[in-house]
């Protein structure tokens, strides 16, 4: 049975960075533009947390690499910060995973603002100005208040094919 | 160590396009998506609806034919006169394509456009809609490109006035109903509502095409140069169709790639 458990593990895995990144990209109205959650770091650090041994700092530069791709940004920007990103979480998933939801969200909402200070600063040195400045720090806050959902969805996944 | 052989170096040119295609199905995926919503909603429009709208597009189509009539003598006689000057206006074509359904990154203004370099696009081709320029090519797939708006902070274009010739840059100021004119004195001729069209100056865009429509202009005898605001014609975040054009030389008759963007 543990060769048949291993497939759909990381099919799920792959499917789920695959589908939040094409939510990344998914068109919205301009208005809550800037309200988008950040789906692909939130995926990436649900699996750090709760999968260490089968996503870290690679996968975050995998996922980060296509959203260099996909946006496009100088390649390696977002692979850069979304490494950083993994080792962090690495660094801390053993306390991380016992929290309570909300104090889960607060780190969250701690790792995407780190996230987005980095990319900020990183675009800067290569001359990209933000469009505004006050909407590009709803991002954190729209993504801690999505992680539950991350959360819940992704556990049921990892719960129903139980990934391990 | 990879942003900076990125940014610097041309060493991942040739993987480029390798790399790039990779992104196709994904922006394809999106696309349709989001287009079977607005598929769904088109379904539900109703009867008279339609007929009220055929029957406008009628209309302005008959006011666009007349007018074309005297357009087509008008750039026949036009073409005569320059020969006997011996300055041939290079001639433009036309090339539709459409734009995908796809939000790239919120720092710039960008759109992706289903056509790519099997349809002969080039890097810095001018892309314009029914009303005015929207922008030019950065980045050309094997079977989309990347166009980035003339609103886009890092975006610059060269026009004149239409009334009398000034001419000016239009910098982007990420706002996507703003361009600024930068560097003009204050006593410079421009007024409110002045057409800018394109100047052709820099040679990456025609020339004649309508830009912006000058918004607001602030004159202040402090300072060196006059605060401008104009407001872009094009239809920047709504066209769903764009047309390319292409420059044909008179003597050369195939366009040649051009590798510098005019920023």
């Amino acid at each position: 049975m543990i060769p048949n458990n291993t497939l759909p593990g990381q099919i799920v895995i792959i499917g789920s960075i695959v589908i939040s990144l094409l939510f990344a990209i998914y068109p919205l109205p301009e208005s809550i533009q800037s309200l988008r959650p950040n789906w692909p770091t939130l995926v990436l650090i649900y699996w750090c947390i709760n999968l260490p041994e089968r996503v870290g700092i690679a996968t975050g530069w995998i996922i980060g690499l296509l959203l260099d791709l996909l946006m496009p940004t100088t390649l390696g920007l977002h692979a850069l910060v979304l490494s950083i990103i993994a080792y962090l979480t690495l660094y801390f998933y053993r306390r991380i995973r016992h929290f309570p939801l909300w104090q889960q969200a607060i780190i969250i909402f701690l790792l995407i603002s780190l996230q987005q200070l980095l990319l900020l600063w990183l675009r800067s040195i290569f001359g990209d100005i933000p469009l505004s400045w006050w909407s590009y720090w709803l991002n954190p806050f729209s993504s801690a208040l999505c992680w539950p959902l991350i959360y819940f969805v992704l556990y049921f996944f990892q719960r129903y094919y139980r990934i391990q | 160590m990879l942003i900076l052989l990125d940014h610097y170096s041309q060493i991942f040119n040739p993987f480029h396009n390798i790399l790039y295609s990779a992104t196709q199905p994904f922006y394809s995926i999106v696309n349709i998506s989001a287009n079977f919503s607005s598929w769904i909603g088109n379904k539900f429009t109703s009867n008279d609806e339609l007929r009220e709208e055929i029957k406008r597009l009628r209309l302005s189509n008959q006011l666009l034919q007349a007018k074309n009539q005297k357009l087509i003598a008008l750039s026949s006689e036009n073409m005569r006169l320059r020969s006997l000057l011996h300055a041939p206006r290079k001639q433009e074509e036309l090339q539709v394509a459409e734009t995908l359904q796809v939000d790239l990154d919120p720092f710039k203004h960008l759109i992706v456009i289903n056509k790519g370099a099997k349809h002969h696009i080039y890097k810095g081709q001018p892309i314009i809609d029914a009303y005015g320029i929207m922008g030019q090519i950065t980045q050309v797939n094997h079977n989309s490109s990347i166009a980035i708006l003339i609103t886009d902070p890092a975006h610059a274009i060269p026009v004149q006035v239409n009334r009398n010739g000034l001419r000016a840059i239009a910098f982007g100021t990420g706002s996507a109903s703003e361009l600024e004119l930068l560097y003009l004195p204050n006593n410079a001729e421009i007024e409110e509502g002045d057409l800018l069209e394109t100047s052709g100056l820099g040679g990456h865009f025609p020339t004649g095409y309508p830009v912006a429509v000058v918004s607001s202009v602030k004159r202040n005898p402090k300072q060196a140069f006059a605060t401008i605001k104009a407001q872009p014609i094009a239809h920047l975040k709504r066209s769903r169709e764009v047309l390319f054009i292409s420059i044909i030389d008179n003597e050369q008759t195939h366009t040649t790639e051009q590798h510098d963007d005019t920023e």
